[in-house]
């Protein structure tokens, strides 16, 4: 019984960890414009 | 996106005389494609920089026309409002060469400043435009796009960067003159370009992170931008390099 208990756990640990994502790079830029207060901030090219 | 064709031969001319022939597409089979999509997003986001400066100066140009500014200041303005649509296309066409934008939605919509703040009046919002985008952001690209096209190995695409940067250094030093033809910065408007300056190089810092596409434009590293802001003032930065 506390072998399959345990055999649930480590299952149950390893299909709920999520791999670790690297933070999203910062694109590169020529030509920041300089942030006005209530400029819009998200991003303008998407991949569809 | 804007629509770059249209039906009207008329319509088209006016085009033509502003961005000029396009220039040959390189073959740039060469480059990987891990090399050549990392440029393509880079070059499509730089569509949307330019574009901004064109709905940004043109709130600039409406400004100064209200204010009855002189005649000199507003054909400058008019003129780089030209440069930067010329920009806009130049860079669409370097992401054809680069496979396309088919795939991309590209955001050009409401792209403009906000609306001023209330109270704002009309002269001081054209200063702060002036010195905020054309004084410091202009000047603080010329830097960038410097060590952008020193790490390109592209003919094509260092070519393309050549002529951003060289109309930056124009566009920046048009901006001291129109500002003092303004009546100059105040200590408020001094105070907001020094934290812009400040924050353009924190962000050209973090985003000079290498990675691939570096011959195609798409990336430079810490130690590039170092050089580059070691080395003299913008003026003579963009003479001296190009």
């Amino acid at each position: 019984m506390s072998f399959h208990l345990a055999l649930a756990f480590l299952l149950w640990r390893a299909l709920s960890e999520q791999p670790e994502q690297p933070p999203p790079r910062p694109r590169p830029m020529t030509r920041a414009g300089t942030h006005w207060k209530g400029e819009r901030t998200e991003p303008r090219v998407v991949k569809r | 996106m804007i629509e770059r064709a249209c039906a009207s031969a008329l319509l088209r001319r006016f085009a033509c005389e502003l961005v000029g022939d396009a220039p040959p597409a390189p073959d740039l089979a060469a480059h990987s494609a891990a090399d050549r999509e990392a440029a393509r997003l880079a070059w499509a986001a730089r569509i949307v920089d330019e574009y901004r400066s064109v709905a940004v100066f043109s709130e600039l140009l409406r400004l100064l026309a209200d204010l009855e500014a002189p005649l000199p200041v507003l054909c400058a303005v008019q003129r780089l409002i030209g440069d930067e649509l010329r920009h806009t296309e130049l860079t669409a066409q370097v992401v054809d060469w680069l496979g396309g934008a088919d795939d991309l939605a590209i955001d050009l919509g409401d792209i403009g400043l906000p609306a001023p703040e209330p109270g704002e009046h009309p002269a001081s919002r054209a200063r702060r435009i002036v010195g905020r985008e054309l004084v410091v952001a202009e000047e603080e690209s010329i830097y960038v796009l410097a060590a952008y096209r020193d790490a390109a190995r592209e003919p094509a695409i260092c070519a393309v960067l050549a002529t951003l940067l060289a109309d930056e250094v124009r566009h920046a030093a048009a901006g001291r003159a129109i500002l003092a033809a303004l009546g100059g910065a105040d200590a408020e408007l001094c105070a907001e370009m020094a934290a812009d300056r400040e924050r353009l190089r924190a962000l050209y810092r973090d985003a000079a992170c290498s990675g691939p596409g570096r011959a195609l434009g798409a990336c430079i590293e810490r130690a590039d931008l170092d050089a580059m802001w070691a080395r003299s003032a913008p003026r003579a930065l963009g003479t001296a390099l190009r």
